[in-house]
């Protein structure tokens, strides 16, 4: 177990074809902290090998593996934006209506990434509604051993449907916005955890690429809309609070609370890109067989 | 990867000891790991030995057998020979010139 674990660090393409040959190796040699620490180092030498890390091959298992963490990291990444957003930059966004208001290249701006994250925002509960639809009739069929992938799957499709009731107008909203927030994570981690036909997901990449687009819209509009906004007084800015009754970090703080909501917001977007393009990128490669090389 | 298997830097004495190794008949890791405490007085590790197999094998100096019971033979290439035999030479030239200056001195 410890072995397969510290093999792990290899790269892929030097375990599909040493792995085993190592292992065997590894059970009749006595393993002490010299053979560990020269295992990480020839992980290491291993990674730093160019030719173990060029797009080569990847089996079927490890393809699917990729892009379940793909699907998984953007049903966590989005939700973790926007909680970004509402943490960090919705009061400050209140207090600066009135001068966006003035601006009005600024304020189309604004607009255009609004409409892409909305756009966004429905793929993302298109996806999710499809996985979680999925995940269920997968369970169903080895319903046996699979009653906690039951239980995770249909709290998704639950939550998936009620985040759609955010567009009918009810109240009170605290449960709604309660279940909108848990419903991704549940779903993250039931694709995470439990498997799913590799064609399903393939599909899925072409919603996901447009929750990911909306999540970099959001994050360029932040980002030029705080450069924008960057000169403004702190004074002004304390006088226009007022006048908004928000309220900014104390102290006039606000180019932190602005900077820290972006690089929240850079570091989830990033993150969800990254997996959109590792996913894009295993699916791009060619497949080998799990036998192995001979 | 250089040709030279001297500017293999920690992997040149144990990629000398696997062809040495692999001169007298094909192996498989452990086996080698064996032959060489044996010859050699060096204790390689499993880590080391994949990674000096890993550049002979690419540098075609080494070539895998089909696996048994998951082990996986190695022999070495015509190719291999000749630079083992070219590594030995000038290690030989080395030793005979520094142990005629030592009786000398």
């Amino acid at each position: 177990m410890l072995l397969k674990l510290i093999l792990k660090l290899y790269p892929p393409a030097w375990r599909q074809r040493y792995q085993e040959e190592m292992l065997a190796l590894l059970e009749l040699h006595p393993l002490t902290w010299r053979t560990l620490l020269d295992l990480f180092w020839g992980a290491l030498d291993a990674r730093l090998d160019p030719g173990f890390n060029r797009p080569k091959s990847l089996f079927p298992t490890e393809k699917m593996h990729r892009l379940r963490q793909t699907h998984s990291t953007i049903f966590w990444a989005f939700p973790l934006l926007v909680l970004g957003h509402l943490l960090f930059l919705d009061e400050l966004d209140d207090v600066f209506q009135t001068w966006n208001r003035v601006h009005p290249a600024l304020s189309a701006w604004k607009t255009v990434a609004g409409v892409l994250m909305a756009i966004g925002f429905l793929a993302f509960l298109l996806t999710g509604l499809l996985l979680a639809c999925l995940l269920a009739r997968q369970v169903l069929q080895t319903i046996g051993k699979g009653k906690r992938a039951l239980l995770f799957s249909g709290v998704a499709v639950a939550l998936s449907v009620t985040c759609l009731s955010i567009y009918v107008p009810m109240a009170p909203l605290c449960p709604v916005l309660l279940l909108l927030t848990a419903c991704p994570f549940a779903l993250a981690f039931a694709i995470w955890r439990y498997e799913l036909p590799l064609r399903s997901l393939r599909y899925a990449l072409a919603p996901a690429a447009l929750v990911v687009a909306g999540m970099m819209a959001q994050l360029l509009c932040i980002a030029v809309w705080g450069a924008a906004i960057w000169n403004v007084s702190t004074q002004t800015v304390q006088q226009m609070a007022l006048v908004a009754d928000r309220h900014l970090w104390p102290g006039g703080w606000w180019h932190a609370q602005l900077l820290s909501g972006l690089l929240w917001m850079a570091l989830t977007a990033g993150l969800a890109l990254w997996q959109w393009g590792r996913g894009m990128n295993g699916l791009r490669r060619k497949e080998t067989s799990e036998a192995g090389p001979s | 990867m250089p040709k030279d298997i001297s500017e293999w830097g920690r992997y040149s004495d144990p990629s000398l000891l696997i062809l040495s190794s692999l001169v007298n008949g094909p192996k498989h890791g452990y086996a080698m790991m064996k032959d060489i405490l044996a010859f050699s007085g060096t204790r390689l590790e499993p880590g080391t030995l994949y990674a000096a197999l890993t550049r002979l094998e690419r540098q075609e100096w080494i070539e895998a057998l089909p696996t048994q019971e998951r082990r996986r033979p190695y022999r070495i290439t015509g190719e291999g020979r000749k630079v083992l035999q070219e590594q030995l030479q000038t290690m030989h030239r080395i030793v005979s010139v520094g142990l005629d200056r030592l009786a000398k001195a």
